[in-house]
């Protein structure tokens, strides 16, 4: 404890008119709370079970060895960024809005669409097959033998 | 009765967002709060609750006139009920000359042959009004920097919480915080007590571990940590309301995690509740 402060209460303002009050009986230090709030605030950096996409991804998409995570580098959201012109359907719009959502329930913080694009072209650049799943659907034909 | 005093060294740690929202989570939990305004910055807890001040009319009665000894009315004609179950104290303009209105009375009164403790005014404000009757717990929110709105919010609640933004500088704050106490303490002649320090904005960026540990190793409890949400109290600051209001009311889309941090404030004001009642 540290010279003359502690933790705890300090002497009951209100006691009795008199200001000189014994030292309030007791006050436990209380330090085991550190797991708990600890726990509940350090989201995992990396994406744990998202396994097959990793190596593709691993070269630029944040984390260069010891430089800093890409978002704490970068001064503002656009830095090193090109605008690129994005048209989309409202439905998909809706998707884009959900994914954020979830994402942003996920890490437990929020997050500039303009990284949840990104995020999403990075992640879906790694699914080709899923990708041409989804182009099939839309009318795409089966490539023929 | 729980009494403390939210203060902070620096400027934007949350000190006034934090009051609000302790203030409606003690209400929330069935007690009888008052909360105090000494800040007479614009920007105040009196503008984030959305309380119409008479700020610029100094004839009106206000809370220095009552800490000089000038009342115009009775100290509980200046409470105002708030939409979230606690009452608020508002700021006035007059607040800003604080210090020279002190001197003044102090002069006056030994002038007078009468005892006037500049520092300990708002204790005795309280105490004549029997606020206690009606209150079971008071936060006090006066400006960061050191004067005689600070001390009589420290005289007057003996015990702070103490917000702090876990940054290098916001560690040599805590550190700057010991200073500032002691001399308080031995000054107004009291005892203190540090409820709880709230590392508060806390990114993805901080070691908050280390933080915590360093707060530990300086004998402080920090119950919780509140992530950095400044979509949830920024948009409380637009809507002027608390954060649980802005949440319940305003938020179509709600975010578990914002859930989750109201959630935090609350356990917060319960651990204060526990180490804070006497």
């Amino acid at each position: 404890m540290t010279n003359g402060m502690k933790s705890g209460a300090g002497s009951d303002p209100f006691s009795d008119s008199s200001s000189d009050e014994e030292p309030p009986e007791e006050s436990e230090p209380q330090s085991e709370k550190s797991e708990e709030t600890a726990e509940t605030t350090s989201p995992s950096k990396a994406d744990d079970d998202s396994s097959p996409n990793k190596k593709s991804q691993a070269p630029d998409s944040g984390q260069n060895g010891d430089t800093l995570p890409y978002i704490f580098a970068r001064h503002s959201v656009k830095d090193s960024r090109k605008m690129i012109q994005y048209f989309l359907r409202e439905d998909t719009q809706e998707t884009e809005k959900d994914a954020r959502h979830a994402v942003e329930d996920e890490l437990g913080t929020d997050v500039p669409l303009t990284d949840i694009r990104e995020a999403l072209v990075r992640v879906g650049a790694n699914h080709p097959d899923e990708i041409a799943d989804e182009l099939r659907d839309w009318g795409y034909r089966l490539k023929e033998e | 009765m729980l009494a403390y005093t939210t203060y902070s060294e620096s400027g934007g740690v949350g000190k006034t967002t934090l009051t609000a929202n302790l203030a409606d989570a003690h209400s929330q939990q069935g007690r009888d709060v008052l909360v105090i305004d000494l800040d007479p910055q614009q920007g105040s807890l009196s503008y984030l609750l959305d309380i119409p001040t008479s700020r610029d009319d100094d004839v009106a009665d206000n809370i220095a006139r009552h800490l000089i000894d000038e009342p115009k009315g009775d100290f509980n004609e200046l409470i105002r009920e708030t939409s979230y179950g606690f009452d608020v104290v508002p700021s006035h303009g007059m607040l800003e000359n604080l210090p020279q209105l002190l001197m003044k009375a102090q002069n006056l009164a030994e002038d007078l042959g009468e005892e006037f403790s500049p520092n300990d005014r708002l204790r005795q404000v309280l105490i004549d009004a029997d606020i206690q009757r009606e209150y079971d717990t008071i936060i006090i929110d006066p400006p960061a920097s050191p004067g005689p709105h600070l001390y009589n919010a420290v005289s007057a609640t003996r015990s702070l919480l103490l917000p702090v933004k876990p940054t290098g500088k916001g560690m040599q704050s805590i550190a700057g915080i010991e200073d500032i106490l002691t001399n308080l303490e031995a000054n107004l002649d009291i005892d203190l007590g540090v409820l709880a320090v709230v590392p508060n904005g806390i990114g993805s960026t901080s070691d908050q571990e280390d933080y915590l540990e360093e707060i530990q190793q300086l004998g402080y409890d920090a119950p919780v940590t509140i992530r950095d949400r400044s979509a949830l109290f920024e948009g409380s600051w637009d809507q002027r309301c608390t954060a649980y209001y802005y949440y319940g009311h305003h938020r179509s889309h709600k975010r578990a995690y914002e859930a989750e941090t109201l959630d935090k404030l609350r356990e917060l004001a319960r651990h204060i509740e526990e180490v804070g009642d006497q």
